[in-house]
């Protein structure tokens, strides 16, 4: 697994877009279309750049992106608002996960 | 908070959504524009906030996503006023709110004048208000314009004005010239008033008092007594009118100033005071009539009364009136009366307390000459105890600033001189002729 993450770092490093984003010097989130998550202390999440969410529960709520889900748990979590280009989780956070990461095409 | 107002101005639906795949039904929402918010799990369902407009549009979602959607609670303006729409009288209530609101936004409410420090607030206003500019006024009617040139003409010391309307209040920045003395040394801003209208003319200084000059420092003018002289009111102390001479030491005309000069004369002040010998002390009975009132123009609204069969009382009282931000005032009081009834004693002052009240009173005098700029050399005043009254009485010897601007009388160049010199001139010019 541990190896496998490497090869995924080491291609997302290298990908042709990521290049790019660095020579052109836009932001990464924009170029690569990547989630880009923004917390502010455990209480409040926000979410740009997904596809959807899978799951939700007050205690846990699976977000589809581009690479993967991202999986947030917590307590009492609530979605403050759920629009096209990004969605608000408010609540107490306890932890953020990423997985079935796949390499970028 | 902008977004909640905004959100309750175009209503909107708290929704319950269960079924088989409510994320989907998200996901879907989110595709199509929906803008959801407020979402919220509760046992296998989600709770959500929704506009009207996104709730209209759910109908294909629903059928695609089989869930089942009640709506919970509606909240927001349009809600409301389809839950009142028979109460008439509320939007009639409504408009006029409105309309009021629109209609008083055209008339100036409150004038705020800023960076004067010599003149006051209240001066300012009662200036403003004989030119016709005052609370209430309508906006159209202000001419900013107008009200500056205005001040800067009645006012010499104010050297910057700016005025201007936001809202409906009118602001009044002025700048007043801190080098200058006193508003009050050159006398009143009416005689600068004068002044300029007077331009061009000459404008002498005469004495106001009959005097003996001391000093004299003459900016502008001829002077026209000596250090030293003995002038009589109405003199002439510094003349507008500067003769030119031609080199034959002839007068050809005058050239006109508005004179100017500090003169410092000494002269005598008489002063005289009297106090009556008794006083009444009032022995206040233990009564008290009280009246409460309140007043709207001239209709007046009564509570108690003041109402007594006593010979003497005293009456005091307390107003209110009301207004709105400082000074816009309305014909609207409120305030209270009280009455309490005395017996009056006819008592004897003594000796002492007669000079105290007298020598306070003359202290109070001098000082308030001294803040005038007059200085006391010397002074006679006496207190003389008669039967019924005491007076004090006596001259003051002072030096003090003499003058006042008077519009000049216009001199004549004396004409009739050259003519007749002119004439000679002729015939000595025909005598030479015929000796010829």
């Amino acid at each position: 697994m541990k190896a496998k993450r490497q090869v995924v770092s080491s291609r997302e490093e290298h990908s042709f877009k990521n290049r790019l984003s660095e020579l052109s010097e836009l932001p990464k989130d924009v170029v690569l279309g990547i989630p880009m998550l923004t917390m502010v202390g455990q209480m409040e999440l926000n979410i740009e750049n997904y596809r959807g969410i899978i799951e939700y529960t007050d205690s846990l709520i699976r977000v589809h992106t581009k690479d993967g889900q991202i999986r947030v748990n917590g307590k009492n979590l609530k979605v403050e608002y759920y629009t096209n280009d990004e969605m608000k989780v408010t609540g107490h956070i306890v932890s953020i996960e990423y997985v079935n990461l796949t390499a970028p095409s | 908070m902008l977004s909640r107002l905004i959100c309750y101005i175009r209503g909107y639906l708290r929704i319950r959504i269960a079924g088989y795949s409510t994320e989907r039904f998200l996901n879907a929402c989110r595709h199509r524009g929906i803008y959801l918010w407020g979402l919220q799990a509760v046992s296998g369902a989600y709770e959500m906030n929704i506009s009207i407009s996104g709730f209209r549009k759910l109908k294909p979602i629903i059928r695609k996503t089989r869930t089942k959607v009640t709506i919970i609670k509606r909240s927001g303006l349009p809600f409301y006023l389809f839950r009142y729409r028979k109460r008439k009288l509320f939007f009639a209530g409504a408009f006029c709110f409105v309309f009021l609101i629109f209609w008083m936004s055209h008339y100036i409410w409150n004038i705020d004048i800023t960076g004067n420090s010599t003149r006051t607030d209240e001066t300012l206003l009662e200036f403003l208000k004989a030119k016709s500019v005052q609370n209430g006024m309508a906006k159209s009617d202000v001419d900013c314009q107008r009200i500056v040139k205005d001040i800067r003409k009645e006012y010499d010391d104010i050297i910057w004005v700016s005025a201007s309307i936001r809202g409906t209040k009118l602001y009044i920045r002025v700048k007043e010239n801190e080098d200058s003395p006193s508003v009050s040394a050159k006398g009143n801003p009416k005689q600068n008033g004068e002044q300029e209208e007077n331009a061009g003319q000459p404008v002498d200084i005469v004495a106001d008092k009959s005097c003996i000059i001391e000093s004299a420092v003459v900016r502008n003018g001829l002077f026209q007594t000596k250090i030293g002289a003995k002038v009589k009111k109405g003199d002439v102390l510094v003349s507008g009118q500067i003769p030119v001479n031609n080199d034959a030491g002839e007068i050809i005309g005058y050239q006109y100033h508005v004179s100017d000069a500090d003169i410092i004369g000494k002269t005598a002040l008489k002063y005289e005071d009297s106090c009556l010998n008794t006083y009444i002390e009032k022995e206040d009975y233990d009564i008290c009539k009280q009246e409460y009132y309140f007043k709207v123009g001239n209709i007046r609204f009564t509570l108690g009364g003041i109402q007594n069969d006593y010979e003497n009382f005293t009456l005091s009282g307390q107003q209110w009136q009301l207004k709105i931000f400082d000074n816009f005032f309305f014909p609207v009081y409120w305030g209270k009366r009280w009455a309490v009834p005395y017996k009056p004693h006819e008592k004897q002052r003594r000796k002492e307390d007669l000079q105290q009240i007298l020598t306070e009173r003359f202290v109070r005098y001098c000082e308030d000459l001294e803040k005038k700029g007059v200085e006391i050399i010397e002074n006679d005043v006496k207190i003389y105890t008669g039967q019924n009254e005491s007076s004090a009485k006596g001259n003051l010897t002072v030096r003090m600033p003499i003058g006042k601007e008077k519009a000049a009388k216009l001199l004549k160049i004396p004409e009739k001189k050259e003519e007749a010199e002119k004439e000679t001139g002729e015939k000595t010019d025909g005598n030479d002729g015929n000796s010829h």
